[in-house]
Order: C-alpha cells, then sequence, then structure tokens
C-alpha cells in the first residue's frame, strides 16, 4: 500500500511539467547564462604574467642580486608572476610608453628599495604595486632587525618569503581559486531550494481542508503520516535527481569549475536537496493558505535567502557575516552555499562538516515542523 | 431483519453563528439508497463530512455500521467509499493511475486490485481513456472518472455528493443506471443532491434538508402523500383577468390558484377530475388557452408545502 503510494507521488512529481522546468530548466538557463556572462571575466582574470622591465640604479651586487632574486621568485601556482627584462632606463621608458610591451618599469635603488614608474593604473599596475610596497617594507622591515635584533633576523627572512601574498586568492586545500565561483555556489543553492515545490504540495494534498484529493486520503483507511512521508520521500528523489542532472550539466556541460573533489560535491548536492525538500514540506504544512500563495511565500523565502547569499551580489554574504551572521546560520541558501565554498575552498574537513551539520541540522528542524503542523486529524471547516 | 448502515442523532453543527446542522437525525439501513434532498447550502454535505470524520461538530453522535465514527476508525473508512462533490483526482496521473492510486489506498493486493481497477472502468465507460489525463477529458467524464475513483474498491457504503453537477445528460443516465447498479450488487448508496428529478428516480428512501434540519422523509409516494396538494393543473392562458383567477379559487378542491408569466397553476387537494372543472370554467366564461395539462404533485412541492419555498427557486 505504501509502495503504491510512492510510486504515485513519484509519477506525480515527475509528471508536474511546470515544476520540472523551474528546478531543472530554470537554473540551467541561468548557469548557461552565468556561463556566457563571466566567461570574458574568467578569461581575464586568469593568471597573466605581468610584463616589467627592470632598471637597476645601483651597482652594489648584494642589493641587485636580492632584487632578481625576489622578483623572479614571486610566482602564483609555480607560475612566474612577473615576465622580467632587465634593461636600461631609456630603453624602458620607450617599452613603456609603447604601451603593451611593459606594464611597469621597476627600478632598484641604491638603498635596496625599489620604485614603481607606470603610464596609467590597472589590476596588472595595481599588482606590481603591491609587489613594490611589499619588499620594501621588508627591506625596511629587514634593516631594522639586522640592526636591533640581528639574532632573530633569519626567522623574519623565512617568516617574510612565507607570507607575502598579493592579489589572487590561494585555495586552502580545494581546488579552485576562481572567484566569481561564488555565484554558482548560490545557483546550487537556488536549484535546490526550487526543488523544494515538489514537496510544497505534500501538505496540501494530504489536508482535507486544502484540497479535494486531500479530502479523500482522509476519508481513506490510511494514516496521514504514510501519506507525508512518501511525498517527502518522492520528492526528495524527484529533487536529488533534478539538482543532480543540473549539477552534471553545470560540470561537464557548462564546465564550470567546482574542484576536484566531485564526488563530495554531488553529496553535498544530495544534502542540499533534502534541505530543499525539508523546505517545501515545512512551508506547504504552514497553515491553511492556498497552494498560490504558499508557493509565494516559498518563491519569496528562495529568492530572499539566495539574494542575502550573494547570488545577485557576490559581497552579500560577507556583509551579513559581519552584520547579522545567525541569518548565514539561518538562511538555507546561505548553508549550501556555504558548504560548497568550505568543500572548494578548505576541502573535506572541519568547516565543511560544520556546514554539512547545519544542513543536517535545518532539514531535522523543518521536516519534524512540517510534521507537526500537519498532523491535524480533523476541522471545524472544509 | 434490517441493519442500520448509517445513524445520526441529533447532529449539531456551527461555523461560528451560522448554525450548519441544526440537531439533525438520520438513519440508513442496509441496501437502501438513500437520497439526501435539500437545496444549495441546506447541509447535505456538512451532514456528509460529519459522517465521514473530516468535520469536527459540536454536538450529536455518529454510528456507521454500529460503532461510533471517529476519524481514527481505519476499519470503518475501509468499507465506505466517497464520490466528492468536487472532482478530487491527479492532473498529473493518467485515468488508470488514478483510479489505481484510489483503489490502493483501501486494496493492498495488486493483483486483486487491477482486476478491480479495471472493473471500474468499465464500470463508468472509459475503457477508450485509460491513458488520458484528467485536463483532457470532458465535464462528464471527469465526473465518471471521479465517481470510478470512489467505487473501485467495492466498498459496502457508498456516498456520492452531487457527484452530477454540471454533467451532460448522458453521462447524467450513465452515472445514474451506474448507481442503480452498484445498489443492485449489494452496495448501500447515500446519494445527495438538489435535483429531485435524480433523488426521485433513483432512491429508495429520501430525506429532504433544509437549514440544517430534518424537514421530512419516506419514500418519494410517502412524501407525495404527506402533503395536501394531490394534483396540479396548469394552463398556459394570456391576458386572464384577476377576476377569473379569485373565481377558480372556488372550484371544488382548489386551495390555490397562481397567475404568473401567462402560466395559471390551480393546485387541487383531493378530489377527481378536477382538470375538466377547469375547462368547464374557460367554456362557460368563453376564455381562449394554449394549453391545459395536469400534474401529480413532485417532490418539488413536497418540499415547497413544507418550507414554502421552491427547491427550484432556491437553485435559481
Amino acid at each position: 500500500m505504501f509502495l503504491n503510494i510512492l510510486c504515485k507521488k513519484l509519477k506525480i512529481c515527475v509528471n508536474n511539467k511546470q515544476n520540472i522546468f523551474w528546478t531543472l530548466m530554470f537554473p540551467i538557463i541561468l548557469g548557461t547564462l552565468f556561463t556566457i556572462a563571466f566567461g570574458g571575466i574568467f578569461e581575464s582574470y586568469k593568471f597573466e604574467q605581468v610584463k616589467t622591465a627592470v632598471v637597476f640604479d645601483t651597482d652594489n651586487e648584494q642589493v641587485v642580486e636580492n632584487a632578481k632574486t625576489f622578483l623572479e621568485g614571486i610566482s602564483n601556482d609555480g607560475k612566474k608572476l612577473l615576465d622580467i627584462q632587465y634593461l636600461e632606463y631609456d630603453e624602458a621608458e620607450a617599452l613603456l610608453k609603447d604601451g603593451e610591451k611593459v606594464n611597469g618599469i621597476i627600478r632598484v635603488k641604491e638603498d635596496g628599495k625599489l620604485t614603481l614608474d607606470i603610464l596609467s593604473n590597472g589590476v596588472l599596475s595595481t599588482i606590481q604595486q603591491s609587489i613594490v610596497t611589499g619588499y620594501n617594507q621588508n627591506v625596511t622591515m629587514i634593516e631594522k632587525v639586522a640592526k636591533e635584533h640581528p639574532e632573530k633576523l633569519y626567522e623574519v627572512i623565512k617568516g617574510v618569503s612565507e607570507n607575502t601574498s598579493y592579489v589572487l586568492p590561494k585555495s586552502l586545500g580545494g581546488d579552485n581559486k576562481d572567484p566569481f565561483i561564488s555565484y554558482f555556489y548560490n545557483l546550487l543553492a537556488m536549484t535546490t531550494l526550487f526543488a523544494s515545490m515538489h514537496s510544497l504540495r505534500i501538505g496540501n494534498n494530504t489536508q482535507a481542508n486544502m484540497s479535494k484529493v486531500g479530502a479523500r486520503a482522509n476519508a481513506s483507511p490510511v494514516r496521514r503520516m504514510s501519506f507525508q512521508i512518501a511525498g517527502f520521500i518522492a520528492s526528495f528523489l524527484v529533487s536529488l535527481a533534478v539538482v543532480e542532472i543540473g549539477l552534471t550539466v553545470m560540470i561537464f556541460i557548462l564546465r564550470v569549475e567546482f574542484g576536484g573533489n566531485i564526488l563530495m560535491i554531488y553529496l553535498t548536492s544530495a544534502l542540499a536537496a533534502l534541505l530543499g525538500v525539508s523546505l517545501g514540506f515545512f512551508v506547504g504544512n504552514l497553515g491553511s493558505f492556498s497552494l498560490d500563495k504558499k508557493e509565494g511565500i516559498l518563491v519569496g523565502i528562495t529568492l530572499l535567502g539566495c539574494a542575502l547569499s550573494g547570488l545577485m551580489y557576490g559581497d552579500m554574504k560577507i556583509i551579513i557575516a559581519e552584520k547579522a551572521p545567525f541569518i548565514n546560520k539561518i538562511n538555507p541558501a546561505a548553508v549550501i552555499s556555504d558548504s560548497y565554498y568550505a568543500l572548494n575552498m578548505f576541502g573535506v574537513g572541519g568547516r565543511f562538516f560544520e556546514t554539512v551539520m547545519y544542513m543536517v541540522g535545518l532539514s531535522l528542524i523543518l521536516t519534524i515542523g512540517g510534521l507537526l503542523l500537519g498532523r491535524k486529524v480533523s476541522y471545524d471547516s472544509i | 431483519m434490517s441493519q442500520t448502515v448509517v445513524e445520526v442523532k441529533n447532529l449539531v453543527k456551527r461555523y461560528k453563528e451560522l448554525i450548519a446542522l441544526d440537531n439533525f437525525n438520520m438513519k440508513i439501513e442496509k441496501g437502501e439508497v438513500f437520497g439526501l434532498l435539500g437545496p444549495n447550502g441546506s447541509g447535505k454535505t456538512t451532514t456528509i463530512n460529519c459522517i465521514l470524520s473530516l468535520l469536527n461538530y459540536n454536538n450529536g453522535e455518529i454510528k456507521v455500521f454500529g460503532e461510533e465514527m471517529k476519524n481514527t476508525r481505519y476499519d470503518l473508512k475501509k468499507k465506505i467509499g466517497v464520490v466528492m462533490q468536487d472532482v478530487a483526482v491527479f492532473d498529473e496521473l493518467n485515468v488508470y493511475d488514478n483510479i489505481d492510486y484510489f483503489c490502493g489506498l483501501y486494496i493492498g493486493d495488486k493483483e486483486t486490485r487491477k482486476k478491480y481497477v479495471e472493473e471500474a472502468i468499465e464500470f463508468v465507460g472509459l475503457e477508450n481513456f485509460k491513458k488520458f489525463r484528467p485536463k483532457k477529458l470532458s465535464g462528464g467524464l471527469l465526473r465518471r472518472l471521479n465517481i470510478a475513483c470512489g467505487i473501485a474498491h467495492k466498498p459496502e457504503l457508498i456516498i456520492l455528493d452531487e457527484p452530477t453537477v454540471a454533467v451532460d445528460p448522458q453521462s447524467r443516465n450513465k452515472i445514474l443506471e451506474g448507481i442503480t447498479e452498484l445498489n443492485r450488487k449489494g452496495a448501500t448508496i447515500i446519494y445527495t443532491s438538489h435535483y429531485m428529478e435524480e433523488v426521485e428516480q433513483i432512491c429508495t428512501h429520501i430525506l429532504i434538508m433544509d437549514k440544517g434540519k430534518n424537514v421530512a422523509e419516506g419514500t418519494s409516494d410517502e412524501l407525495k402523500r404527506s402533503i395536501k396538494n394531490t394534483e396540479n393543473v396548469i394552463v398556459d392562458v394570456r391576458n386572464l383577468d384577476e377576476k377569473h383567477v379569485e373565481a377558480m379559487k372556488k372550484l371544488n378542491h382548489v386551495y390555490e390558484v397562481k397567475y404568473m408569466s401567462d402560466r395559471l397553476v390551480i393546485k387541487c387537494a383531493g378530489g377527481r377530475h378536477n382538470i375538466s372543472h377547469v375547462i368547464d370554467y374557460f367554456a362557460d366564461n368563453n376564455l381562449d388557452y394554449d394549453r391545459i395539462y395536469s400534474e401529480l404533485p413532485t417532490l418539488n412541492d413536497v418540499f415547497l408545502e413544507i418550507t414554502g419555498t421552491s427547491l427550484r427557486d432556491q437553485e435559481a
């Protein structure tokens, strides 16, 4: 009997073309648009060597050697950050004025410090400026330590060389450093939350005062809990399929780089689908509003949640984290996108498991809440 | 010996200030086609929902198959089939799957269920529409599907709440024949309607409801015999003077005469050949008329005489 209900509920979910479109096709379409829109940005953001002319205004071999070692040693992911040409100042200036030949001139001064000549500001000149500033600060610090605490000189030099960081972010265990990937995390979060539409009807279809089929179900010899559980499982299975298909399209067709741990990304998506279904289940059992109103509430929660987690404005989640961190803990979209973020930036570890716990916890609260709300046995009016 | 299938005692149901059921009583015996007749808003559906324990009620007692009916009496619910007033099916499932789903709530065995579903499809004449989704069905076919979903599990008690509303005549006849057939096969039927002709056609026992009260009950003949009216003489006549209306009230056995929209209705209590007295009056007074005929009282007359309003007026 339960199996028959489950099978039919599955058919109902699968045959609901409108829900399937919004939960499957819409995120794929939006993901495609994201890929197109951010494609150019990704390209420009890909690692690019900064063409730099280096001019020595000193004959001090130690100073020259230190500067050369430092500038040639700056790298990002094993690739050299600067494309260096050692030139006389006149030649360097000509190349700089020629526009694209070099992006700036770093001059090594007698005192060991660096100066930067540029024609205009931009990302590349900012990187150069950052390098120059950092180097000069380190030189000053090393000189000071050498004078005042020479015994700590080695530690300081070691610390300086390890902590040098420039513009590009560095993954701490994950694989993807793409700053725009957070939009796809939020898109996945939205996909899983839109999948909550599948479970929204469970409540209505089991309440005699909410739908005609609900009245018929209540007149039957089957306990309401059986309808609720069968509906929940069916919704979860369909949501899971929809979310994983969407994820597969993003990874293998749109070539979105979520990182190397694909299995964990799929498992995270499964948990996210569970959270989405729980949310729909809860809203579906929330009061005796019409299905349209409940859909409105759910879409509102989903879109607001996604907005607050950064789907429309990437830094929103950071702002929320600073101003009202509690919201990020109860916002399903933020919790889901954060788990993808944690997985890809930090790998499988404490931070990731913390977000998993939040997802499981929220799912449990919403599911139990939905069951409690939906346990009413008879009605004052139908 | 008769066996009571449903017994309702002193049922009271209030919706805030409105009293939907006012100490309502009803008793249905096994094998009956029990008609609940009343205008819209008289409390028929509320009664059904209370019997099914879908609705809380303020006072009273409901017994089904001799036992107190509660929402958790799944053993009793198993013996009941319900055809709701509004079509209650899933748009996402086809005809076969819809019937299979609802039948599956009562019948666990797959083979038995398959047989029952096929029989239900044949019973309502939807053999050619098994793979159709509800949205592809006409109103009449949709009603038939609704019925099939309610009766596929072969219940002992079938409750049909206005199953013929907005149905074409062909489907209506099919539905009414089907109900009679179900009863012939042993099911007890509760049939609610505000269409008195239908109730008169298929019901073996009729209860007339008005404003949440049981105003009369019995067989169709018993109900008709219980009222003063025994014959209605109707004359289609134009521009009849008021003095003739008054004069005809004095004819033998006539107790009420109404003239509206070129139609004269003369209500008679007892007597024979009342129509001939009316014809004589028209001849004696040189009055022309288009048509004259006599009718036996209907359930509408019963309702009218008891409540003072017409069922048909309330339908409008």
